[in-house]
């Protein structure tokens, strides 16, 4: 400073002057230099799109024509009286045609092509191409989700040059920035235009900002209205008019400007914002579309057609006469795209739906091998194994399924909430995550994040661990009696029956499809509760739990994702598929640049795991879940196991089929009870979601060579016949089939003990 | 301060001469649709969707492409889960690419799928064989 003052006091005024003048110039140099950098950034960082998993096409694949036609919409196809582009289908009676758009996968690149699949009630008979030929498969191009966005959470399509409807631009200019192609930046004259409009009409209805300014003005994200702020604005407008041609800052205009919101994500451009409002391509849009996204620019919020459509709507049809007016549309035009609906698309027909919860885990599993710099601009793709109607589906069924378990008006902070975790445990994909009620909320994802205490869900570990032994099997009896076992810290434990009583002796069969507590612990105090801990490590939880005796019964914090994780082991026989959300990536030139496969490691003894799951079965047959049976389709065989942890505070159910493993928690953020078993909670929302799937296949367990068939009294383990009351058919070791039971029990006894336990409801 | 700002703007100005954009353009490879859609062609005869794909597989596997027959083979599996001639074909070409692990979980797997397929069985015994030979 002292410097300065000195320059400033012994210096002649006209070299004072020249520094005021170097100092302003050095000024709007360092301004337009900035601004240039801040266009060329934006240019050029591209964040890495997410796309879902395609739907696979093939003759015999279940799929209604609704189920089609919804997931063709879902991807922005266009109803046509006749297929003419890519991107549009017809439909005639039970055959749908369509012309797919070129795309390139991580294999190969596809190209457009145009099919007629038909279809039969649930089933596809054929794919067959314009000649009539069949096509074994034909895939349709995924749903893109989103981006793997960086700052501030803006998510945008790039759009290119060609592909931006001149309609567009003219609306944008006739509203906007009228004499934009004239201008330099700045406006003078349509300042002054603003201000005697708004005077008139003594509203905001026009602002003076050119495009120019308006893109300097996103760019900054600084909604000051300061004196400062515009003169800054003004310099870096004339600057990019300077240094781009017009048609380049339209272009960036169009990809930059904010245009809504959903939850923490941000809509930006108006190539999202196309696929955002109508799930349509920008190119697809009509006029009165078009008028709608236009009218957006100037209160994203304040006219969202979805939370205020009538604002909307009015708002729609002033843009309309402004282009009429504009001789930018005949004013015929102009009056029937005021008569059109809003057509706003919702729910799940919504394309380019963010899912926050899934894209936690996409980031997750990219996290290890992608720089964040790469993800947020290098433009890379990104396919996962997500299942749009799978995840529409669980969202469904969560929000539903809480909604009739809770108190009407629970108090503030006391909701229920829950969490929802769907695989293909075979091939590892996750196929849909639900991190809470509030799907759109970008904040605490309890499917990955939520540890809680996993109850009984355990318990098919402790068996497992016991019949990997070679000492058990399903028909082994075990006591279920009081027990008192003495810990570390000098207390004693003394675990008690969920119905209060114990049961004498039981087979293991019953005691795990029953979940009785005594029988578990004392079954898992004789073969070591380390042997246990190990064992669910092997599985899929991230390390060894602490192996305390009440680990037996399930005091360990897991996530509904690491119980998908042990569940998916149990599922495949013991072997660990690690559970996967991204397939493949590829670079923006579609140049494949890395692949997750499927990986198998064999965790468990599948002989042991065979019978497990044998008994799985049974708790749907038998034990704690048969009051979902109603709920699944009939003849469905499906393997879970309920679980509570204590005071009622976490209701989980975790099962399978033979092509879904889904896993369901419900509790509370606060710790605080619910009052729901795994069989009054989670188990509906599961049975009504899995039994919702299309034709899911049984579960059919391989039988491995040492194991045979038998049929076993459910009631006591000893061996009995096809047809006697409460015999079931599991796997036993060769060779150590049970002894005969004397007779059939058909009788009084065992149908009056089934009628009580009916009564009783449903154990845990 | 002026001195900071000077410099300030020359650090800016001289990274505004930076020639960018950054240039991009790798050469984009050939795309590979041309051998997949051949093998397509040759199994058009079989109804099952994934028999293309095993087609497809099988000519990545002798090009030794293996992600490329992996992926053709995990796509299959996707569809058919438990067709145990996809698992056994993977577990081919975890053996040809050297991941004799993969190999042999794949080889359980195929044979745990097997069911009455003997054929199937069998030859999942004996790459498990190899496999053991191969791992002494």
């Amino acid at each position: 400073m002292l410097i300065l003052e000195m320059l400033f006091l012994r210096a002649p005024k006209r070299f004072v002057a020249a520094v005021v003048g170097a100092l302003l110039l050095g000024y709007v140099l360092y301004l337009s230099i900035y601004v240039i950098i801040a266009f060329e950034g934006r240019r050029w960082d591209i964040p890495a799109h997410v796309y879902a998993a395609p739907l696979e096409l093939y003759a015999g694949m279940s799929l209604t024509s609704d189920e089609f036609v919804s997931s063709l919409r879902q991807t922005g196809y266009d109803r046509v009286p006749e297929v003419s582009d890519a991107g549009e289908y017809t439909v005639d009676g039970d055959e749908v045609t369509l012309r797919t758009r070129a795309f390139t996968y991580w294999d190969a690149l596809e190209p457009s092509r145009q099919i007629t699949v038909s279809v039969d009630g649930d089933r596809v008979l054929s794919v067959r191409d314009t000649a009539g030929e069949m096509l074994p498969l034909a895939r349709l191009e995924p749903v893109r989700l989103g981006s793997l966005f960086a700052s501030h959470h803006e998510d945008r399509i790039l759009i290119g040059p060609d592909e931006i409807p001149p309609l567009l631009v003219d609306a944008l200019k006739a509203l906007e920035d009228r004499r934009y192609d004239h201008h330099h930046g700045l406006d003078l004259r349509g300042i002054l235009r603003a201000a005697f409009v708004n005077v008139r009409h003594g509203e905001i209805r026009q602002g003076g900002s050119t495009l120019t300014q308006q893109l300097v003005k996103s760019y900054f994200l600084d909604n000051r209205r300061t004196f400062r702020r515009k003169i800054r604005e003004a310099i870096m407008a004339v600057a990019l008019e300077l240094r781009y041609d017009k048609d380049e800052l339209l272009h960036a205009y169009i990809n930059e400007i904010y245009l809504g919101q959903q939850g923490a994500r941000a809509i930006h451009g108006f190539g999202l914002a196309s696929e955002f409002y109508f799930s349509r391509r920008l190119s697809q849009l009509e006029l009165h579309e078009i008028a709608l996204l236009v009218s957006l620019v100037n209160g994203p919020s304040y006219y969202d057609p979805r939370r205020h459509p009538e604002r909307a709507r009015d708002r729609r049809d002033r843009v309309l006469e402004v282009l009429a007016d504009q001789a930018v549309v005949g004013p015929e035009k102009a009056a029937s795209a005021a008569e059109a609906a809003l057509g706003i698309s919702s729910g799940s027909r919504m394309m380019s739906r963010y899912q926050p919860a899934y894209m936690d885990l996409v980031r997750q599993q990219l996290a290890n091998d992608y720089d964040k710099e790469d993800l947020e601009t290098a433009g890379l793709r990104i396919f996962t194994s997500l299942d749009p109607q799978v995840q529409a589906r669980a969202e469904r069924e969560l929000s539903g399924g809480l909604a009739r378990l809770a108190a009407p008006d629970p108090e503030p902070g006391a909701a229920l909430e829950g969490a929802v975790v769907v695989t293909r445990y075979q091939t590892g994909e996750v196929i849909a995550m639900v991190g809470g009620r509030d799907v759109e909320f970008d904040g605490f994802n309890r499917a990955l994040n939520a540890r809680r205490p996993a109850g009984s869900l355990i318990k098919p570990v402790v068996y497992l661990a016991a019949l990997q032994t070679g000492e058990y099997n399903l028909a082994s009896r075990i006591e279920d009696a009081p027990i008192e076992i003495e810990l570390e810290n000098g207390d004693t434990w003394s675990p008690k029956n969920f119905s209060e009583t114990s049961h004498g002796e039981v087979p293991i069969l019953r005691a795990l499809a029953e979940s009785y507590n005594q029988a578990t612990v004392r079954l898992g105090m004789e073969i070591g509760v380390d042997a246990v801990a190990r064992l669910l490590q092997d599985l899929g939880l991230p390390e060894a739990p602490p192996p305390h005796p009440s680990l037996l019964l399930g005091a360990v914090e897991t996530t509904a994702f690491e119980v998908a994780q042990v569940y998916g082991s149990l599922a495949n026989g013991g072997f660990r598929v690690p559970l996967r959300a991204v397939r493949s990536v590829i670079d923006a030139e579609g140049e494949p640049l890395g692949r997750y496969p499927l990986e198998l490691e064999p965790v468990a003894d599948p002989v042991a795991v065979q019978q497990v799951n044998a008994a799985l079965v049974q708790v749907f047959e038998h034990g704690t879940a048969r009051t979902a049976r109603g709920t699944l389709p009939r003849g469905l065989v499906a393997a879970g196991k309920t679980g509570t942890s204590s005071d009622f505070r976490d209701s989980w159910f975790a099962g399978f089929t033979g092509d879904y493993l889904a896993v369901v928690w419900v509790g509370r953020d606060d710790n605080a009870p619910v009052g729901l078993t795994g069989a009054t909670g989670a188990l509906p929302i599961w049975a009504s979601l899995v039994g919702g799937f299309d034709h899911s296949a049984s579960y059919m367990p391989a039988i491995a060579d040492d194991l045979e068939l038998a049929w076993l009294d459910y009631d006591t383990g000893l061996a009995t016949h096809r047809g006697c009351r409460d015999a079931v058919l599991v796997p036993v070791p060769e060779g150590e089939k049970p002894p005969q039971e004397a007779g059939c029990s058909r009788g009084l006894r065992v149908l009056s003990e089934r009628v009580r336990g009916w009564l009783e409801g449903t154990s845990d | 301060m002026t001195r900071s700002a000077i410099g300030l703007l020359l650090a800016i100005s001289i990274a505004a001469c930076a020639p960018f954009p950054v240039s991009r353009d790798h050469p984009v490879e050939p795309d590979s649709t041309g051998a997949g859609s051949q093998a397509n062609r040759d199994a058009g005869t079989a109804s099952a969707p994934s028999a293309g794909l095993l087609q497809q597989a099988r000519s990545h596997l002798a090009a030794a492409e293996y992600p490329e027959a992996a992926a053709s083979l995990e796509r299959a599996i996707r569809i058919e889960p438990d067709n145990a001639r996809l698992w056994l074909e993977l577990a081919r070409v975890h053996f040809a690419s050297g991941n004799l692990q993969q190999a042999q979980a794949h080889a359980r797997k195929a044979s745990s799928l097997a069911g009455s397929d003997d054929a199937a069985r069998s030859a999942a015994e004996k790459l498990l064989a190899d496999i053991a030979v191969r791992q002494r």
